[in-house]
């Protein structure tokens, strides 16, 4: 009887705490890798904010290749939306809570972020900017 | 434009083979798991296609395949980079053992086609005039 009780409110409990799309070990572990290399560069490192990552999204930076000066070039204005790459393939959106798979495979994520940095920001974005980003999609 | 700043994608791409990357701390010249169980076409259209229709090995020569692929932080205006072990699967299936198919015969070559047409190569056998003898029509 004991054993039904706490699995059950374990389940209960667990269901609250974590949201639909949210929980991931994949995209947690890949999120404290980043903080960790976020606290390596900076020891004031407090966490990361989807205030940042929101700003980084949508500024127009205009820094890499002419083609692509913002992330919402490709990904549209709503990270809940569809997005198009420049060769017109439809692009899944990238907030957690459309595409539940985003931020879930370490090469995939190293990958695009190289990518994407250089041809929106010409150089590889830091840890500090990566957790944002996730951070900001992951409250979208 | 785009073509002169290939040389400095390049520099770039050989600096940012030195770094270490990422949460997974993948090595950018180090294969991805996942690409390790695809076959090398299987690579290509995943990769190729991730952005764009995945164009058949056949629609261009090999060197211009040679060309595209050994560019690719320049991809078009993009950067399309990929870790090495992948870029080099993915060259090889798109030259595959096509890399003879450079032309070496003039009359071969597509802006020769263009220019003289079926016309001129019918009028020419007609006459009993070699394409090779170019001074019997060009003075």
């Amino acid at each position: 009887m004991k054993k039904w009780t706490v699995l059950i409110s374990t389940l209960v409990l667990g269901g609250m705490f974590a949201g639909p799309a949210l929980a991931n070990p994949a995209r947690d572990a890949i999120i404290k890798d980043f903080a960790a290399q976020a606290k390596a560069a900076d020891p004031s490192f407090s966490g990361f904010s989807a205030e940042r990552g929101k700003k980084l999204f949508f500024t127009k930076y205009g820094l890499g290749k002419p083609d692509t000066p913002s992330c919402t070039t490709c990904h549209s204005s709503n990270p809940r939306a569809m997005g198009q790459t420049r060769a017109g393939k439809a692009i899944d959106p990238v907030a957690v809570s459309a595409t539940p798979t985003r931020f879930t495979e370490p090469d995939k994520v190293a990958k695009w972020f190289r990518r994407n940095c250089k041809s929106v920001l010409g150089r590889e974005c830091t840890p500090l900017e990566k957790g944002d980003y996730i951070t900001f999609m992951l409250s979208q | 434009m785009a073509r002169n700043q290939l040389s400095f994608f390049q520099v770039s791409r050989t600096l940012g083979m030195a770094f270490v990357l990422g949460a997974a701390a993948v090595v950018f010249t180090g294969q991805p798991a996942a690409a390790k169980k695809l076959s090398d076409r299987k690579l290509a259209v995943k990769e190729c296609g991730a952005c764009h229709y995945f164009y058949s090995n056949r629609f261009l020569p090999a060197y211009s395949w040679k060309k595209i692929i050994d560019n690719l932080d320049n991809h078009f205006g993009e950067d399309a980079s990929l870790d090495e072990a992948s870029r080099k699967r993915i060259l090889s299936y798109m030259v595959g053992n096509r890399s003879v198919d450079i032309p070496i015969r003039i009359t071969d070559t597509g802006w020769w086609k263009q220019a003289h047409g079926t016309r001129v190569v019918m009028y020419a056998k007609k006459n009993k005039i070699r394409v090779s003898e170019c001074g019997k029509c060009h003075r």
